[in-house]
């Protein structure tokens, strides 16, 4: 990114002078009818963080089910529901709305936009989500619990459950219909709002990570609606569209849903590559190597992902040719991840590097999410992956890029924007400590289970054999640990650093750049109300 | 771009919402016919 240099008329802007009381309504009216870009983006990240503990529990409760071969905590049948529920809290309650949560922060701060382009829209596409968590949640509760056919829905298994299963259908069909508003916002923000003189090839990474994710997933969540709107008539109107028995093809269902589901792999990684952006050449001081090679490695993640979702299916049948496109096609996408692995690498490449928190989980980013990549590409590799789908050697490697790779990128923008966000310095210490801790207990949760998959541990099962109970004892005491490290991250970091403590300062960071340090510290209610002119 | 801005350039300011709109109609077109073309695909073109 070329220098985001400020013209010093236009930059007494009126982030300094015009937060008028009568403009910011107060107590619930504050939340409820939110406007503001701040105000919503904080209620997602709350949200988030929310989803991350209710689906942290649930994954507490299957370690504990699998710390011994046996059934001892849960039934089989509610341990499905709980591996169910934990993938969708996870994938559409907690990633997805923390990343929406850092746009609504960042994107406006970043371009020097006032606010998002639709500000009521934006308001609605936030508190659709409460009740779609809370319908989710309660589906444990009606006749036959929550739906137990895995996060991808599969049929026909999707078209035998009871009433969960509705629940579940209409709430991702809310929390699809927020994310595609959600999206619609940022793109029109991005195209239409920047200040002048900031031209695309002058947007920060993140705004650009989040371009690609917003068209990513304007594409394919339609795609996701309309198929559990066909597996709803097929549960209630009569139809077969995945029902074999009225002529259907439940096979159909996996290819539309990894249509969608494969990209949005790359939804809840784009985003994460796009913080790590920011984070790596603001403490290497350097700018961003390769910035255009790196908007242009992205571009090509997107368009790849939508011609490989077959690689999810390989132990479907499908003929010889069909394994080597998608297998051949999965690989390619190695490529530009790797030039954007070696963009950062370059990018810390003589910087002069600190090591604060943010750093620390960027750098903790680069080093795990790229072991996660490689698992990828040797999963990709079909038949390989015909002896290991479904075992946990997958569950290991989604866990690495998921984990790892996002939640470590969300972990990294936290620490990089709360000064801007709070106004206060996070305790650097506490951070060290909820960095180290996170990763090494991360570490201890998923390694094993790549030689328990290697083995032959099968996904989503209650139970297992003697001999695979060494690893999976380690595994249930490292999520534990791991799931103690988020809650530390809550008391000891999160909620101080909205509390009090010391005062960030507008630049808290020697080597950031961008627009938003140009705001003080905490952000004003309002900014940017007088574009800044970007040369 | 909410009501209570002080924008002082209101004329950039309309021409800016107008855009908004215009680009956030043609994206929701876009979602809308991937969500029927989907449907469409697997009932009338089987």
């Amino acid at each position: 990114m070329s220098s985001t240099a400020i013209d010093p008329i236009h930059d007494h802007h009126d982030a300094h002078g015009h937060d008028h009381a009568h403009e910011m309504p107060t107590g619930w009216r504050r939340w409820l009818l939110a406007t503001n870009h701040k105000d919503i983006g904080t209620l997602y990240l709350f949200f988030s963080f929310a989803m991350l503990m209710e689906g942290g529990v649930l994954a507490l409760a299957l370690r504990t089910e699998l710390f011994e071969p046996g059934l001892q905590i849960v039934n089989p049948e509610l341990f499905n529901q709980f591996t169910t529920m934990h993938g969708l809290i996870m994938v559409f309650g907690a990633i997805m709305p923390a990343f929406v949560g850092f746009a609504n922060w960042q994107v406006p701060l970043m371009i020097g936009a006032p606010d998002m382009a639709f500000a009521r829209m934006n308001n609605f596409s936030f508190w659709l989500l409460p009740p779609a968590a809370i319908l989710l949640t309660l589906s444990f509760f009606v006749p036959g619990g929550a739906t137990a056919a895995g996060w991808t829905l599969y049929a026909p298994l999707s078209i035998q459950m009871g009433p969960g299963m509705d629940l579940a259908i209409f709430a991702i069909h809310i929390m699809g219909a927020s994310s595609i508003m959600g999206s619609i916002n940022i793109i029109v923000t991005i195209l239409n709002m920047r200040a002048p003189g900031m031209t695309l090839m002058k947007m920060p990474m993140f705004v650009w990570t989040w371009l690609i994710t917003a068209y990513l997933l304007i594409a394919v969540m339609p795609v996701l609606a309309g198929a559990i709107t066909m597996m709803l008539t097929d549960r209630h109107f009569g139809t077969s569209f995945f029902n074999a028995a009225g002529g259907g093809d439940p096979v159909m269902y996996q290819h539309i849903f990894w249509f969608f589901g494969h990209p949005e792999v790359y939804i809840m990684i784009l985003p994460a590559f796009g913080i790590v952006s920011q984070v790596i050449p603001a403490f290497a001081r350097k700018p961003l190597f390769g910035y255009a090679s790196m908007v242009y490695a992205t571009s090509s993640i997107a368009i790849l992902s939508f011609i490989v979702w077959a690689h999810h299916m390989f132990t479907t049948g499908m003929p010889v040719t069909g394994q080597l496109f998608f297998m051949y096609a999965t690989m390619l996408i190695a490529v530009p991840t790797g030039v954007k692995v070696f963009n950062w690498i370059a990018t810390m490449w003589k910087g002069s590097m600190t090591f604060e928190t943010p750093m620390l989980f960027a750098i903790g980013f680069l080093f795990v999410f790229t072991f996660g990549g490689f698992t990828g590409l040797i999963l990709a590799i079909s038949p390989i992956d015909i002896q290991l789908q479904d075992t946990y050697y997958v569950v290991a490697h989604f866990h690495y890029v998921l984990v790892a790779g996002s939640l470590f990128a969300i972990f990294a923008g936290f620490y990089y924007w709360a000064p801007k966000w709070t106004g206060h310095m996070y305790n650097e210490t506490r951070g060290k400590i909820h960095f180290w801790s996170s990763l090494i207990s991360f570490n201890v949760t998923f390694f094993p289970m790549h030689f328990l998959g290697l083995a032959g541990m099968p996904r989503r099962y209650a139970d297992y054999p003697m001999q695979f109970t060494d690893f999976h004892q380690i595994a249930t005491v490292g999520a534990f640990w791991f799931g103690l490290s988020q809650v530390y991250f809550l008391f000891a970091i999160v909620l101080p650093c909205i509390k009090g403590g010391p005062k960030a300062a507008d630049k808290p960071w020697e080597g950031a750049e961008g627009l938003e340090w140009t705001v003080p510290s905490p952000a004003p209610f309002h900014t940017f109300e007088t574009p800044p002119l970007v040369r | 771009m909410i009501e209570h801005h002080h924008t002082l350039d209101t004329s950039r300011e309309t021409a800016i919402r107008a855009r908004n709109r215009r680009t956030g109609l043609i994206l929701f077109s876009i979602a809308i016919v991937f969500f029927v073309g989907i449907i469409v695909k697997y009932t009338l073109l089987r």
